[in-house]
């Protein structure tokens, strides 16, 4: 198989990313529509988002009214939040728990998705349901005899009993990455071992180029899960106050200040951007750069 | 590759999995069927009194109680409204932001992330601010102060279900997103090159590529509506007024914790995980008779 790099051609039918100079006037009302539509709910979908950061510039006083706008803007919460909370460690120690679980993930789930998506072997329907049946237990219910295990090994208090599984195996990134990988045409895996590629390496320079996107996804919703992840940290380290995550804090913050409505949300606001970050840099992989032109000979 | 090669590389690559699989879950599975089959409560715990072994006197109790009906009716109708809404409104948006310049796009998935990067609780908490009776932000533009969403028990669940749409549609647009994106650019090349209209690319070309990532979306969104907890728990105040608009998981949660009839909240989770089982089964089954690559 000679697959060549190739930018994707300027112009084809089923990019309508530039719209052409000469349509009609429907044509043009119909690019008005689609936008104007895109932008209203853009905007309505993130009106809670929008209500949280009204709510984090108002005074203390004011933020325990209805209203919506702020009288005065008091840019100050935001800065003031870190003297009530020692963010900067909880924010170390989010950041440490997302980034090692979506690394490990990725590390384990791309290579077992592949045996799931694209490897033909006796067992594999009763893998992939087991895989499937691991996603639908209440965590809740596990979390006793988990905590057993880890506690015997001495690891509670920390959040390696949070991370470590995620080397191993991720019931929800497995089936997400398979699901992507079964929309690559086998043909693409079958001509690279007729070339003589090793499985490893169909899988490497193969597949995972052309599932970029779905792997971008995936570890997108990796990180985000375990960000708001509030059950586990409050499991594993509910009593160590310095491996606390964000998530964790900001919901015992407004235990520690009742009545502070604008700091709750400004620290609300602060851990959500992040994950915007993320997405800034995730959503470069979805656009495609590489394209596969041609399987021949 | 031989077969024989390939399912030596398959489990290569599945022993990390498999072995977690075994060790970790199949554990607390047993754990928790044990559980059920026992009258375990406060006094069970504290080891004031024995354990008493009822078999499947704790499904009995269940099966036989009126209120457990009610509640499997309600979450199931529930969890299928938020489903459909969910994928509905996730699909329509990652269809939208295929079409659309780069800055409208940029709203779209800004709005999702924001929404998907909101706490369960806060995001609930604020759900609830907008939609209050008498100062909330919607009933000022409807222009109906006093009315209480959260009273009326049907109401109460399609807020609750607007706001599970909301927080999970993100999942849907973004996993879609990236699957349209995702498509070999040729494929649909050839499709126009061979002259097919745009709808018709969409149709026969995108669609059937795009059915296994429809597959995790659907499934995904029926386990987690079918589990949901907290917005039923922070925004019916744990389950509305004399427990009308409870579901499973929160009941579950009662019985356990709240009443300490630990052995009947470990009946339900077995009660639901096997649900779930089911339905996932039922329509993975389904799919495959139509003649689906699963």
């Amino acid at each position: 198989m000679t697959a060549t790099l190739a930018k994707p051609p300027a112009d084809i039918a089923w990019e309508p990313e530039q719209p052409r100079r000469k349509r009609n006037v429907g044509g043009f009302l119909n690019w008005v529509a689609t936008h104007a539509l895109g932008l209203a709910l853009g905007l309505m979908f993130a009106t809670p988002v929008v209500f949280v950061f009204l709510t984090a510039v108002m005074s203390d006083d004011q933020a325990f009214t209805a209203d919506l706008w702020p009288r005065e803007w008091h840019w100050e919460n935001f800065v003031e939040v870190f003297d009530k909370a020692p963010l900067f460690q909880y924010l170390v120690n989010s950041l440490t728990y997302s980034l090692l679980a979506t690394a490990g993930m990725l590390i384990s789930s791309i290579p077992a998705a592949y045996a799931l998506a694209k490897l033909q072997w006796r067992g594999r329907n009763v893998a992939f349901i087991l895989v499937i049946g691991a996603m639908m237990l209440p965590p809740q219910v596990v979390a006793v005899p988990l905590y057993d295990t880890w506690s015997s090994l001495g690891l509670t208090g920390t959040l390696w009993p949070l991370i470590v599984p995620y080397f191993l195996f991720d019931a929800f990134s497995i089936f997400l990455l398979r699901q992507f990988m079964l929309t690559i045409p086998q043909s693409y895996v079958d001509a690279a071992r007729v070339d003589g590629c090793s499985e490893f390496q169909a899988l490497v320079r193969i597949i995972v180029p052309m599932a970029k996107p779905g792997i971008a996804a995936t570890a997108l919703f990796c990180f985000l899960f375990t960000w708001n992840d509030y059950f586990g940290p409050l499991l594993y380290t509910g009593e160590v106050k310095d491996q606390w995550t964000l998530s964790l804090a900001l919901a015992t913050f407004k235990g520690m200040h009742i009545v502070q409505w604008n700091s709750s949300m400004a620290v609300t606001f602060l851990t959500m951007i992040p994950a915007v970050v993320l997405f800034v840099f995730a959503q470069k992989s979805f656009v495609k750069g590489i394209t596969f032109t041609g399987v021949k000979g | 590759m031989t077969a024989r090669g390939q399912g030596r590389t398959a489990f290569a690559y599945l022993t990390p999995a498999l072995l977690v699989l075994a060790g970790l879950l199949a554990y607390p599975i047993y754990q928790l069927v044990l559980i059920s089959l026992y009258d375990y409560g406060q006094e069970q715990v504290s080891g004031g009194a024995p354990l008493t072994f009822l078999g499947l006197g704790n499904y009995q109790n269940l099966l036989g109680n009126q209120q457990f009906w009610t509640v499997l009716g309600q979450t199931v109708a529930f969890a299928a409204v938020c489903v459909v809404g969910t994928l509905l409104v996730g699909a329509f948006l990652a269809i939208l932001a295929t079409r659309v310049r780069t800055w409208v796009r940029m709203t779209l998935f800004l709005a999702a992330l924001g929404a998907w990067s909101t706490p369960a609780v806060a995001g609930s908490t604020i759900w609830l601010f907008l939609f209050d009776a008498n100062f909330g932000f919607v009933n000022e533009v409807l222009g109906i102060q006093g009315f209480s969403w959260t009273f009326d028990k049907w109401t109460a669940f399609g807020l609750v279900a607007a706001q599970v749409i909301w927080c999970s549609f993100p999942f849907v647009m973004v996993t879609l997103y990236a699957g349209i994106k995702a498509i070999p650019g040729e494929v649909l090349e050839a499709a126009a090159l061979d002259g097919a209209s745009a709808f018709r690319t969409a149709w026969s070309v995108t669609l059937p590529l795009l059915r296994p990532i429809i597959l995790v979306v659907t499934i995904q969104s029926i386990i987690w509506d079918f589990k949901v907890f907290t917005q039923i728990y922070v925004m019916t105040n744990g389950g509305g007024i004399a427990g009308r608009n409870l579901v499973l998981n929160v009941y579950a949660y009662q019985q356990a914790f709240a009443a300490s009839e630990y052995g009947l909240g470990a009946a339900i989770g077995v009660v639901m995980t096997v649900l779930l089982l089911v339905i996932t089964l039922f329509y993975l089954r389904a799919l495959r008779r139509s003649g689906e690559v699963l």
